[in-house]
């Protein structure tokens, strides 16, 4: 199907990176029907695309690149009802990214998206752990944090 | 919305699965203990505007600057002399 985006214009979006969040995500209840759409010069990010709203998408991460101890998240009978979660199902486990003026690319801990592959529903789930944080860095090889340049003048 | 007083010790049933006691209070702060079956959470308020806030400012990431973040960290990293 035809996505349309303020970013990227109007995308060509397979139906199997279609996402169906049936309570929204927190702030943005009303938006219901999303894709994830890979960009290729923003990778290892993929963005969370509503279908709905064009003005609205969320870049998305793998937790790992945040968590170096690997991650774990907690779903409760009501997430596995859900997502409609059932024996040989898999999920994918997204984190939500924010950028920190001091701390470059953030991902949210206590607040990752899960999604059913099987059958494409995803959730905003609540998580607890020992050093989870909502404004994660990135964990690098490097010594600081990745930061981003100063904002360019003029948007590509 | 409903008021009830408690006192120290004391209960309030919600259903007939979820009972909150009052643990203890302390100056402004109260304790509750809650017993509620696995598929109610139970979360602290902040926690959800926090998670909000975070949806919000992810939603206002410029694709530029995930673009250079994003560049940084495909770009080969340097090796560097290991101590053993």
């Amino acid at each position: 199907m035809n996505v349309r985006t303020r970013e990227w214009g109007t995308l060509e979006v397979g139906e199997e990176r279609l996402v169906h969040c049936p309570e929204g995500l927190l702030g943005f209840e009303e938006l219901r029907r999303f894709a994830l759409v890979e960009i290729e010069d923003c990778r290892p990010f993929v963005w969370l695309v509503s279908i709905e709203d064009p003005e609205v998408s969320f870049p998305l991460a793998d937790p790992r690149f945040f968590q170096e101890d690997g991650y774990g998240v907690h779903l409760s009978p009501t997430d596995e009802q859900r997502l409609d979660l059932r024996a040989g199902d898999s999920v994918a486990v997204f984190v939500v990214v924010t950028i920190d003026p001091h701390r470059g690319a953030t991902a949210n801990m206590r607040g990752p998206i899960v999604l059913n592959t099987r059958t494409r529903l995803a959730r905003q789930v609540i998580t607890y752990g020992a050093g989870l944080t909502l404004r994660q860095p990135i964990r690098s090889n490097q010594e600081t944090p990745i930061r981003a340049a100063q904002p360019a003048a003029t948007r590509a | 919305m409903l008021i009830l007083t408690r006192k120290l010790g004391e209960n309030i049933r919600i259903g007939d699965d979820v009972k909150i006691t009052i643990l203890d209070i302390k100056g402004g702060q109260v304790k509750l203990g809650i017993e509620a079956p696995p598929h109610i959470s139970v979360h602290r308020e902040e926690i959800y505007e926090r998670i909000r806030e975070e949806n919000r400012r992810a939603s206002e990431v410029p694709p530029q600057l995930l673009r250079e973040i994003a560049g940084a960290m495909r770009a080969p990293k340097k090796q560097r002399p290991r101590a053993h």
